[in-house]
This record gives C-alpha cells, sequence and structure tokens, in this order.
C-alpha cells in the first residue's frame, strides 16, 4: 500500500486524440493515487498546464538559461516487456504468464479495453486460491525500485507484488516480497440481490487506477517477479500499462542569470504537489547562478524549475519535457 | 418409495447375499466385499455394479519407497467379520479385519513389526473402479467432475475423511472409521487406462515388536445425491459422533450468548434467553496462558506488554472475580459457562520455555511463535504440544481443577483445528505417530487436540458429561469436529465463499453450529459517504441472507446478527428447532433450480427448507422423496401452519410453492400415512397455539390407512374427527387413526399441553404487571423455600427485562418474590409437590406452577416464559443507533 504517497500519474492521449489532432494542445490530468484501504481512488483530479511549449523560456527577451539533468535522466528505462500488453499471439500476451494453483478456478485472457488497445485480464469464481499475471524483471542491487501500473476491478481483492529470492555471496538467502492489495465490494456476489450495488464501496469499476510498490533491492538480487493478480477473492480484475524500474533519481537543476540579469529566487516543485521541493527565498544580491542537488526523488513525477529574476521577470522550466517521459 | 429407490434397493439385497466362489464375503448397506482364499478382495456397490470392482490393501514402505510384497497366510471367518492375514518382509505381518457397521464395512488394519527396526509405512484401502462410471469425486474438501490426471490430498486440516466417487446411480467411498485418530492422511484418486483407483491412506511409524491398528471404512449408497449420499451413510454406521450427546447439558445445543453474559450485565439473562444464546465462550479467564488455574507460584512474572483488566488484579481479587464472573453467568444469566482454552496449544513463552520445553512444538513449517497480542494480549505465546508432555500432564490437572473450582458445563475449544507436527522428546511415548521425508517421525497436534477433548468428556457436573465446544474452523481436522459438541464458524455466512460454512457442517454432521463474527458492514460500504437508509438496507441484505444460510446448511446464527434484528428473531426459534433437530445431508427434496432444499430429522420430526437466492419470486413443485424419511408417506403444511396442498404419486409428496425473494418457505411434516398408495392428495394446515394446537387435513385417496399425526413438544393427542365424527385413537407413542378413505374426507386433530391447563388467552392475559405495577407477587412453596429461588428470580427477570427494556416508557417492575403468602392481590406460586407432574394451572386469581422436584419446576418455566414471549416479544436492541429503528422493524413478512 502507498499510504499518503502522493503520486502523479499522467493520462496519456488515445490515439485517436492524435490523429484528432487533440495533443497539439497538451491538457494532462493528475491524479492523486491514495490506494489506501478503502480509498475512494483519485479524490482530485486536476488540469494542470504546463504549457510546455513555452516553458524553456517564458520571454524572448529573458537570457537566463534553466538547465535541468537528473541522475539516473528522466525517464528512466521500462524493465517490463510488453509494458502495455500490446504484443501477444494465439490469444496470449508475449512477455506474461499466468499463475496459480488452481487453474480450474480461474479465466483469464488477453484482451481490448485497456486504457489503450490491449491488457491483461483475470477473473477468479472461488477464494480457494490467488492467481497472477507474472514476468520476471532485472534490477540492480542498492537501489530503489517501483513496479507500478493501473488496474481497473470488477469485484473481489487484487494484490501485486514484486517478489524474488536472492542469493548472496556466503550462500545465504533472502527474499522480497513487496505488495500492494486493493478490494471492492462493488461486484460482489451479495449484489444485487442482497445488496444494494450503490450502497457498496471501492473503486468505480469503470475507471482504471494507478497502483504502486517501491522496493529496496538489496545484495543478491538480479531480478525480481512482477506479479498482479486475484487474492484469494472471487473476483474480476485488469491490468494495463506496467512499469518496473528505477524508483529515485537525483535531480540536478542549474539556473544561470543572462546578461545584465540577476537572480533573485529560485523555486523547484514537483508537479501536483504543493510544497516545494526547494526554495531558495531570497538569494544573496547580485546572485547569478544556482544550482542544487536534490536527491532521492520519484521517477514517475514531473519537476518545474520557476527562477525569478531580480527586476521580478519569471522564467520556468519543465523536465522531463517530452511527451515520452510523462509517467 | 420412488421407483429408482426401489430398485437400487432390490439390487441391493441381491448382492447382499452368500459367499462366491468360497470367498468370505461381508456386506453392508449397498457395498459387498468378497476375500478369496488368497486375500484378495473383489468388491461390488449395489446401484451399479460395475462402478466398484475390487478392494486392496495398500502396504508401502516410506524406508525403501516402494510398496510391500504381502504374502496371503489365511482368511477366516470370526463371527461377523472376515479376517485375513498378510506377511511382509523384514518380520512385518498385516492382519485385516472386514467387519460390517452399519451401511459401512469397517477395515481394522493392524500392522506389527516383528523386526528389529523402525518401520515406516503407509497404509490404507484402495478401491479399484470403472474409470468410465466415474462421474465425480470429492476429496473430502473440493467436488471435481471425473478427473482426468490423478488427484491426491493430504489436508488433515480440512479434509473430510471420506474421499468418494459417485454417478446418478451408486456412489463409493473409503475413509477413516470416525474413531481413527492419525497424524497424516492423503486421499487419492487415480485413473489408469481403463480403471481408476480411489485410497485414503495414513503413515504411521511403528516399533520394533510394537502393533499398531487403524480402523478405515469403505461404503456405498446410492448416486442420486453424490457425495450427500456418502456423508449419510457415514452418519447412519456411526450416529454417536454426528448427534449431540444426551449426557452433557443440552444448552450446549443451542446458540451461544457471545459475550452477553461474559461478563454478565444487567440484562443478560433476557437477551441470552430470548436469543436462544444456551452457552458462552468465557475468553481467556486466566492471567498467564499455559496457566488456567491461577496457581500462586506463576502468578508474578513479567509480562512482554502490559497487563490489561481485570488480569492486572492481585492473584486473590483476580480469581475472586473469575468466579463472580462464572457464578453470574450461570446462575444469573441461566447459560452455561465454557471455560475458554487455545486447545492448550499456546503457552506464555517464558512459562513454556522455563517449565515446559519438552512440550515445545518446532514444526518447521508452522507458526510456533505469537510475538504479536494473541490469548491474552500481554504475553508472546510458544506453540506447545498438550498431550504425554510435562505441559500435558499440567494441562490435565489444572482441567479438572477450574471445572470443580467453578462449577463449569465445559470447555471452549479455541484453536481446535491445526494437525501441525510435534517433533519433540515426548515423541517416543506417543502413538499415533506418522512420518515424512522432511522431519522425519512426528505427532500430529490434532492427537493431543482429541485427547484432551475426550478427556474433557470424561469430566462431571451434575451428573452431565462437560461439554466441548470449539471453534476448528472450516478448515479444521476431523479429529477436533467429530468430538466437540457444538462449534461455531468464526465467519459470518458470506465470508469468502457462500459454501465455506458447509465443509464444517460436514465435519460436525447433525451436531450445533453457530456463526460467529457479526455483520462487519464496514467491509462492504465506504462508511463516510453510505446514508443511513442505505446502510440499514445492507445490514437487511445481510440478515437475510443469514437467514437463508443458517437454513441451507444448519447454522444458528448468534447476537451479533439476531439482537435487535426483528427479522431474524422472528426466524430464530424455528432455526434453533432446526439445528437441533439436525441437519441432514441428504435434502431428499427434489426442487428445480435456482431453488435449493434443505432437511432436518426425519419421519414425523422432518422440517425442509425450500428458497432461492434470485431476485424474482420462483414457483416450482417440490417433491420429497418419503422413502428417505421413514415409511408411508409424508403430509406437510407451512411451519407456520400456513395450508399447503400436495399430491402423492411415485413415492413422492409434491407440493407446488411459491418461493418469494430473500424469504425461505419452510415445511414441517405433520401427517405419516401408511401405506403411502392410499392418499392421492391432501390440503394439510395447522393452527400452533400455546396451549393447544389443530391439525386440519383435507384428504382424498381410497382405502384403509393408517394416519399418524405429528405431535407438537409438550402437547398430546386429545382427539380426532373424521368428516367431524370422532375416531378412536390406536394407542402407541404417538397414537395413530386408522380410517377408510373413499374419496375425499377430512381429518381434524386436537392437541392440548401436557403441563399448561389453562387457555393461552388466560396464559397471555395474566396481570403479572398491571399499570406499571407488579399484579403479583411470586410465592415459594416448598420444604426448602430457596432452591426455588433461581427459577423465581427468572420469572422475576422476564418482566423487570419487559418493562425495563423492551417497553415504552421504560419502568423498573420488580415482581415481589415472598416465601409465604403474601397481600398481593395474586399470586404466582411456585409449588414443589412429592410425585406431582409438571403443571401450569389457574386457581382463582393464582397461577399455580407445580412440579416434583426443583429442577422439573425449572424446566416448567422456562417452557413457560417461551409460550409467554409470543405476547411480549421484542427483538431487543440493535446495538448501532442510525439503524436501530430500520432493523427493530424489518419484518417483511408481517
Amino acid at each position: 500500500m502507498f499510504h499518503g504517497v502522493f503520486v502523479i500519474m499522467g493520462r496519456r492521449p488515445k490515439p485517436a486524440d492524435r490523429e484528432a489532432g487533440v495533443g497539439g494542445r497538451r491538457s494532462w490530468q493528475f491524479a492523486r493515487g491514495e490506494a489506501g484501504d478503502n480509498p475512494q481512488e483519485v479524490l482530485v483530479t486536476r488540469t494542470l498546464c504546463w504549457g510546455l511549449a513555452a516553458l524553456t523560456l517564458a520571454r524572448t527577451a529573458i537570457a537566463a538559461e534553466l538547465s535541468i539533468a537528473a541522475e539516473p535522466p528522466l525517464p528512466v528505462a521500462n524493465q517490463v516487456r510488453n509494458p502495455g500488453a500490446e504484443n501477444g499471439r494465439d490469444l496470449l500476451p508475449e512477455d506474461w504468464s499466468f499463475t496459480t494453483a488452481r487453474p480450474d478456478i480461474y479465466t483469464t485472457g488477453w484482451v481490448d479495453g485497456g486504457r489503450s488497445g490491449k491488457c491483461l485480464w483475470a477473473k477468479c469464481r472461488t477464494s480457494e486460491m490467488s492467481g497472477y499475471w507474472s514476468q520476471s524483471v532485472p534490477v540492480t542491487a542498492g537501489l530503489k525500485h517501483r513496479f507500478s501500473g493501473w488496474y481497473r476491478l470488477a469485484s473481489g481483492r487484487l494484490m501485486c507484488y514484486a517478489h524474488g529470492r536472492g542469493t548472496l555471496p556466503d550462500g545465504r538467502t533472502r527474499t522480497i516480497d513487496q505488495r500492494v492489495y486493493q478490494g471492492t465490494m462493488r461486484g460482489h456476489w451479495l449484489a444485487p440481490v442482497f445488496l444494494a450495488p450503490e450502497a457498496l464501496g471501492g473503486p468505480d469499476p469503470a475507471l482504471w487506477y494507478p497502483f504502486r510498490i517501491e522496493v529496496e533491492v538489496t545484495e543478491g538480487f538480479t531480478s525480481l517477479t512482477f506479479s498482479a493478480g486475484l487474492y484469494f477473492q472471487p473476483g474480476e480484475v485488469w491490468f494495463d500499462d506496467l512499469f518496473a524500474g528505477l524508483a529515485r533519481t537525483t535531480l540536478l537543476p542549474v539556473v544561470k542569470a543572462g546578461e545584465g540579469e540577476t537572480l533573485r529566487r529560485v523555486v523547484v516543485r514537483q508537479a501536483g504537489v504543493d510544497k516545494p521541493l526547494h526554495d531558495t527565498r531570497e538569494l544573496p544580491a547580485g546572485a547569478r547562478e544556482w544550482h542544487q542537488r536534490l536527491a532521492d526523488l520519484p521517477t514517475d513525477a514531473v519537476y518545474e524549475v520557476e527562477a525569478t529574476l531580480t527586476d521580478g521577470r519569471v522564467v520556468r522550466q519543465g523536465y522531463p519535457t517530452t511527451e515520452e517521459a510523462r509517467p | 418409495m420412488s421407483h429408482r429407490f426401489r430398485a437400487w434397493l432390490v439390487v441391493a439385497l441381491l448382492l447382499v447375499t452368500g459367499p462366491v466362489g468360497g470367498a468370505e464375503t461381508v456386506a453392508a448397506g449397498a457395498l459387498r466385499l468378497a476375500v478369496d482364499p488368497a486375500g484378495a478382495i473383489t468388491a461390488s456397490a449395489a446401484g451399479d455394479p460395475r462402478l466398484l470392482r475390487s478392494a486392496a490393501l495398500h502396504v508401502y514402505d516410506g524406508a525403501t519407497k516402494a510398496a510391500v510384497a504381502l504374502t496371503p497366510t489365511g482368511v477366516k471367518r470370526a463371527g461377523e467379520a472376515v479376517e485375513a492375514g498378510y506377511r511382509g518382509a523384514a518380520g512385518l505381518t498385516i492382519a485385516l479385519s472386514l467387519r460390517p457397521m452399519g451401511r459401512c464395512v469397517v477395515w481394522a488394519i493392524t500392522c506389527r513389526n516383528g523386526g528389529p527396526a523402525e518401520r515406516r509405512l503407509e497404509v490404507g484401502p484402495t478401491l479399484r473402479l470403472t474409470r468410465a462410471r466415474v462421474e465425480h469425486y470429492c476429496d473430502g474438501w473440493d467436488e471435481f467432475d471425473a478427473p482426468a490426471s490423478e488427484r491426491s490430498s493430504t489436508k488433515l486440516e480440512g479434509n473430510f475423511p471420506l474421499p468418494g466417487v459417485w454417478n446418478k446411480a451408486a456412489a463409493v467411498a473409503v475413509g477413516l472409521e470416525p474413531s481413527a485418530l492419525v497424524s497424516y492422511l492423503r486421499h487419492d484418486y487415480r485413473p489408469a487406462g481403463d480403471d481408476a483407483w480411489l485410497a485414503a491412506v495414513t503413515r504411521l511409524a511403528v516399533r520394533p515388536g510394537e502393533s499398531v491398528t487403524v480402523p478405515f471404512v469403505t461404503c456405498a449408497a446410492p448416486g442420486e445425491w453424490g457425495w450427500y449420499e456418502l456423508l449419510e451413510a457415514y452418519y447412519d454406521s456411526f450416529p454417536s459422533w454426528f448427534v449431540a450427546r444426551d449426557d452433557v447439558d443440552p444448552r450446549a445445543t443451542a446458540g451461544s450468548a457471545q459475550y452477553r453474559a461474559w461478563p454478565a450485565g444487567p440484562w443478560s439473562r433476557e437477551i441470552s434467553r430470548r436469543l436462544y444464546g444456551g452457552w458462552e465462550w468465557c475468553y481467556a479467564p486466566f492471567r498467564r496462558t499455559g496457566d488456567i488455574v491461577g496457581r500462586a507460584e506463576l502468578w508474578d512474572y513479567q509480562p512482554v506488554r502490559p497487563f490489561g483488566a481485570p488480569r492486572g488484579k492481585p492473584r486473590e481479587e483476580y480469581l475472586a472475580w473469575r468466579r463472580h464472573a462464572f457464578a453470574q453467568g450461570e446462575r444469573g444469566a441461566g447459560v452455561a459457562m465454557m471455560f475458554y482454552i487455545p486447545s492448550q496449544v499456546w503457552c506464555e513463552q517464558r512459562l513454556a520455555t522455563e517449565r515446559y520445553p519438552d512440550a515445545l512444538t518446532t514444526d518447521p513449517k508452522a507458526k510456533i511463535l505469537f510475538d504479536t497480542p494473541w490469548v491474552t494480549g500481554h504475553d508472546d505465546e510458544l506453540r506447545v504440544f498438550p498431550y504425554q508432555t510435562s505441559f500435558g500432564e499440567a494441562t490435565y490437572r489444572d482441567l479438572g481443577e477450574v471445572a470443580e473450582q467453578l462449577d463449569l458445563s465445559g470447555f471452549a475449544f479455541d484453536t481446535a483445528g491445526d494437525a501441525v507436527r510435534y517433533l519433540g522428546p515426548a515423541l517416543g511415548k506417543l502413538d499415533c505417530r506418522a512420518w515424512d521425508d522432511q522431519v522425519g517421525v512426528y505427532c500430529a497436534e490434532s492427537v493431543a487436540i482429541a485427547r484432551l477433548m475426550d478427556y474433557v468428556h470424561t469430566l462431571r457436573k451434575d451428573g452431565r458429561t462437560l461439554a466441548v465446544v470449539s471453534n476448528p474452523m472450516a478448515n479444521g481436522t476431523y479429529a477436533s469436529c467429530f468430538r466437540s459438541d457444538s462449534a461455531m464458524l468464526e465467519r459470518n455466512p458470506w465470508s469468502h465463499t457462500r459454501t465455506e460454512s458447509d465443509r464444517l457442517r460436514w465435519k460436525m454432521g447433525h451436531k450445533t453450529l453457530v456463526w460467529w463474527e457479526g455483520y462487519e458492514v464496514n467491509d462492504f460500504i465506504d462508511p463516510a459517504h453510505i446514508r443511513p437508509e442505505q446502510l440499514a438496507g445492507v445490514y437487511q441484505g445481510l440478515a437475510d441472507f443469514t437467514l437463508l444460510q443458517s437454513l441451507r446448511v444448519g447454522y444458528i446464527p448468534t447476537p451479533n446478527f439476531t439482537q435487535g434484528v426483528a427479522r431474524l428473531v422472528r426466524w430464530l426459534p424455528l432455526i434453533v428447532e432446526c439445528v437441533r433437530t439436525g441437519w441432514q445431508p441428504v435434502p431428499a427434496a427434489r426442487v428445480p433450480p435456482p431453488l435449493w432444499s434443505a432437511r432436518y430429522g426425519r419421519g414425523l420430526a422432518t422440517i425442509l427448507a425450500v428458497a432461492h437466492e434470485t431476485g424474482e419470486p420462483v414457483d416450482g413443485e417440490v417433491a420429497v422423496e418419503n422413502a428417505r424419511l421413514g415409511d408411508g408417506a409424508f403430509l406437510f403444511s407451512g411451519h407456520d401452519g400456513r395450508a399447503v396442498s400436495q399430491r402423492l404419486a411415485g413415492g413422492e409428496t409434491r407440493c407446488a410453492l411459491s418461493v418469494p425473494v430473500r424469504t425461505p418457505v419452510v415445511l414441517r411434516a405433520w401427517l405419516n400415512v401408511r401405506p403411502a398408495a392410499a392418499v392421492a392428495a391432501a390440503t394439510v394446515s395447522a393452527a400452533d397455539g400455546a396451549t393447544a394446537a389443530t391439525l386440519t387435513a383435507a384428504l382424498t385417496g381410497r382405502g384403509e390407512t393408517a394416519l399418524t399425526p405429528r405431535v407438537p413438544p409438550g402437547m398430546r393427542l386429545d382427539w380426532a374427527r373424521w368428516n367431524g365424527a370422532a375416531v378412536p385413537l390406536v394407542p402407541g407413542e404417538p397414537p395413530e387413526v386408522k380410517i377408510t378413505l373413499a374419496g375425499a374426507g377430512r381429518l381434524e386433530c386436537r392437541f392440548v399441553s401436557r403441563t399448561l391447563k389453562l387457555t393461552d388467552e388466560q396464559l397471555f392475559d395474566y396481570p403479572f404487571v398491571a399499570a406499571g405495577a407488579p399484579g403479583c407477587a411470586i410465592v415459594l412453596e416448598a420444604a426448602d423455600p430457596e432452591s426455588l429461588r433461581p427459577t423465581a428470580l427468572s420469572l422475576q427477570e422476564y418482566f423487570r427485562y419487559w418493562f425495563g427494556r423492551a417497553a415504552q416508557p421504560a419502568a423498573e417492575v420488580l415482581v415481589p418474590i415472598v416465601t409465604s403468602p403474601s397481600a398481593a392481590p395474586r399470586q404466582v406460586r411456585l409449588r414443589l409437590a412429592a410425585g406431582a407432574s409438571p403443571t401450569a394451572a389457574l386457581a382463582g386469581d393464582d397461577l399455580v406452577l407445580e412440579a416434583g422436584d426443583a429442577a422439573a419446576l425449572d424446566d416448567l418455566v422456562q417452557a413457560l416464559l417461551r409460550v409467554l414471549d409470543r405476547r411480549y416479544w421484542t427483538p431487543d436492541q440493535f446495538p448501532g443507533v442510525a439503524v436501530r429503528e430500520a432493523l427493530a422493524r424489518y419484518d417483511p413478512e408481517g
């Protein structure tokens, strides 16, 4: 579970939107994902217009330069193969397999109706056994990794987890098992005869919701299994746009004043988070250059550096800046 | 009798007669086994002679990992049993005794190790089947359609110990005899070519010179109801394991008070009584897990977490509190108090390691340490083995001691269903040991728990055997369930799946089960957003589902479900009656989907429940298979006496029913007709009063017939009339009526109470309380008046509760109890008279309640209170204020 973690998830424009030219004007929806015990997920949705085309410089007259780099650079590589489940054949998605000790109680599929295109689907008719779509992904020991994706839950209880067993040089073994659960009572088998559907709690079965797991990968691991499925309850779930990769980055923003300019204040923000990551307040008089190292920041976020010049003019820069970099 | 059932019986009779080809035969029910002189066993099942072909003894050596080659040493008859001997290698001999028991054949397999080393064996009967005849298989937990590949299950925790197969004509099974205690049990179904093999095997560790006997069973049954046919054959063959013991306090077979009497509060007696709480789960009445007595030398220790109240009290103060709490529950609330123990498989960590190190359980696959709050909350607890260990010795001594100190009715066994492996030093003394390749020789915890339950059944209170109530969970071992007098399922009816409760029901047989937990609606709703009327709807829906499942599979809903919920409190007396009558695995009531049927009892005790779980009313016909219920045919009314029309044909009683949404239809047998063919159609109704009842049956048929009516409990048949004319009663228990049918006619039977010698109106109008003040005094008329005081208190409490909690506005009304005639205008006289039959009658303005002894008088008063509940009815109060009114009014049947 990821209590209290603010996750920014952009809804990608559908291909049809792009073809219609809608994508030329980027309108991003940001969701506050708080997948706790019983969240009415996504409490706040708001449109944040970055005006990306205008972000590099607010006014052409300003000579100040803003540059942002990161270690590792964003976007980080997604280690999941076939993450959107768009590829497959013979009715099976490539690179994904479904495992359960009780295949007789599961129905699974590679189906249409994903966030875009295809997705993974599983349905279970009893509570006797769990079952998961999964694949092994490479990891780097010593670094924190993120396993995330999107689900749509019609009924039951899902579990997504990153897990594996590693071996230390001395032969001892270690395990990693990091999980996230989400249940819903919508679609419960007592509805509608015994329970009115509108009285039941849980995520809207028609909507996609994000999930996220962070794992500190310790020595001895070179890969982990990423599994997403149903956990000991009858139910039905879809998964799409899965991600596994580095969870944290170090942001390296640099601001340089142009000829005749001086800096008054620099603020670094994470989109969707009210409190700035860093705020210089009033810089010393005559400041012409500023740089900072901001460590341990999520890789699935968008950042903005805002520099205010002494004369009151403001310059902003977003990072990452390309559409593909958006989570 | 249906044609199908009759044909099946004929085949069965043909098959069970006579030896074949010099073989010795043994037959039971629909099963026939024949052992030839070479020790080979042929087998057949009536109904489908091709389903079952032969049987064999499976003996496998765990050391060599190979089947043991057996040489027959002789076959002989010993009374009704057939005995066969076999010799294996290295001094191993096997003795097999096949003996009929009810509808089963018991296989007593004795392994004698005459060799110098311990033998690790696997033994059990195996049945050879015709694969193509197998349509279904149940491994004791799951049901499968004719598996195409091997199915093997080792769930000692969970499985009913009788895997079986069946088709539409016949069913066969193999498994453990109920008394068998084993540490390992595997159920195998293995298709191979044209054959399929069905086996139940256990593993034994047999010391040099030792003989170990394990009783197994095989059985055959009709096929129509599949798995339930096999359960019925098993229950019928070994009834003492599956019916309530008659030497145990009958309150143990009612529902649970579910903490309404632990600790007791101001209204405990009436809330418990009205909600049928007969026994209480007295949770952890000790300070230190493992020391249930509270011994001085073990009292002072440093808990891992702080003591809570009342366990933080000084010892004498705590023990006094405990004595008072048990006495309040027993005498004040009238509830059988069950002293909670965690089946004595958990012990406070320091106590366990310092005093009982030989008892520590070290199963590498089991949870053996609780370092989070568990039994008492303040202790860390280690898993221990309470049999043939130092902790076992202490436990046996302690159980007897607290039973005597607290005058207990029984013990409540929590965590009663596990079978983790004990590997400790006491293994050398233990029997029932098994082995595996992970830990070697071990003994299952279930063996120790079963022995502890057996020990409790040796303890006595007032001449009665102490009760065992338990919490084994659905996946508890058969050994614990078979030994429990009643049990809880620590779940609600919708936990996990609709049928999780069925598995526990199978293992409890006809005995009492109760739901535990409660509605737990926050699992379903978003409390922050739901509206009160929506919330009430959720409770109502769950209550209705509870009602249906309680009747489908025989569970009593506990106060967390019933208190304040009018719907369930209205149905509760019938549910309790059903459960105490005994759930029957074979409903014997054919209904079309989506209807389902359930049956309680046999003969004239039969109650049938029919319902569905869809959103639209369902019309359908229920066809009762009369031969399953008894001789002749049975006629039914609605459970509330509502008229039911029925036709009789082909051995069935057929009733057309319209089954509403979320409401069961329950039929009660009222008349037994012999011969069945005499009656072609009937409409039966009943007026079921408190002090008298009337049965009316409009019958159409032809010929002489004997009619036996159901006599309501506590009543006798007063008279019968056929077409208005009195007909003689043929003495019997119950009496019957003989008439000659020539077309249509009308039978009326009148029943009167054996004890209540007054009318319903006189009883209900009796002014116990008038104008908010006592209208009478309770007078104790006995040589020792104090012997009647507890009974008088229950009567007094009845009205104090009614006027103080149920009636509005509330008033404190305490009907006085006196030991000599009072000045009160009316007196309720509790009177002991030597040799007197229990009776309640008016004597002028007085109500005289009389019996020959105090216990009989108390029974009379308790029965009277049940009757008065019709007049002074209330569902009590639901704890949640937001929905209290809605649930108190919720009674869709009006």
